[in-house]
């Protein structure tokens, strides 16, 4: 297994449940630059965190976040 | 805009005070001690301008006390709501802190170095003295160039895209 990163697809259920970076920010109790720098790959949330997304979206961990290839 | 979010840009701008004021009073005290008290710039002009930089040194002193005083109530504040402090203070500022203040220690190593190659090896491999730095000043120095380096980079790693 070669190098690999943590994808998301947190802009699509963002869009999805209509919820903007701010209000997301504010359910998961983390600053809003925190969920912009995870949305663009900046930053990789622990397993809590990552979560607790999830769970705000109503989904499976895994259909949120996912291994890609760097 | 929510309590969290007004909180954060609350706290981005005390910092951008404390790093403007740290970073106007390291210019000034630099200044002061290259040009004013080793009189490496003699002309009038400049002399008439350099009676006025202890003046504007201390000036940007207090208006650094007055952001970290800020700062200070700030923190107070937050002592009351444990849930606003853990969101404000999330995993990834705690990183860009962690990150900043490894940056501000090897900045602090790099600055000494400086002092040391000022000092005793500048004599040595020269045969003449290096830049005349009064000890009152190495301190203010230190902490100056320690701050600006931690909160330098802690901006940096904080910044969006």
């Amino acid at each position: 297994m070669g190098k690999a990163a943590l994808g998301n697809h947190l802009k699509v259920h963002r869009a999805r449940k209509d919820i903007t970076q701010e209000a997301l920010a504010e359910l998961v109790e983390v600053t809003r630059p925190t969920i912009n720098f995870i949305e663009n790959g900046r930053f990789v949330p622990s397993a809590l965190l990552a979560l607790k997304i999830a769970q705000v979206f109503g989904v499976p961990f895994e259909e949120v976040f996912f291994l890609e290839d760097k | 805009m929510n309590q969290i979010e007004r909180m954060n840009r609350f706290r981005k701008n005390l910092l951008k005070g404390i790093l403007w004021g740290s970073g106007i009073w390291a210019g000034l005290l630099i200044i002061w001690i290259v040009f004013v008290i080793n009189q490496i710039v003699k002309t009038a002009p400049f002399v008439r301008v350099a009676r006025f930089i202890p003046g504007a040194v201390g000036a940007s002193a207090l208006a650094v006390l007055f952001f970290l005083l800020k700062y200070w109530r700030y923190k107070w504040t937050l002592r009351k709501d444990p849930a606003l402090r853990s969101a404000l203070d999330d995993e990834r500022v705690s990183l860009s802190w962690l990150k900043a203040y490894r940056f501000a220690f090897f900045a602090v190593v790099v600055l000494h170095a400086l002092f040391l190659l000022n000092g005793s090896l500048f004599q040595l491999i020269f045969r003449r003295p290096g830049l005349f730095l009064p000890a009152f000043a190495e301190y203010p120095l230190t902490l100056l160039v320690s701050v600006l380096a931690c909160l330098g980079s802690f901006f940096h790693y904080s910044r969006e895209e």
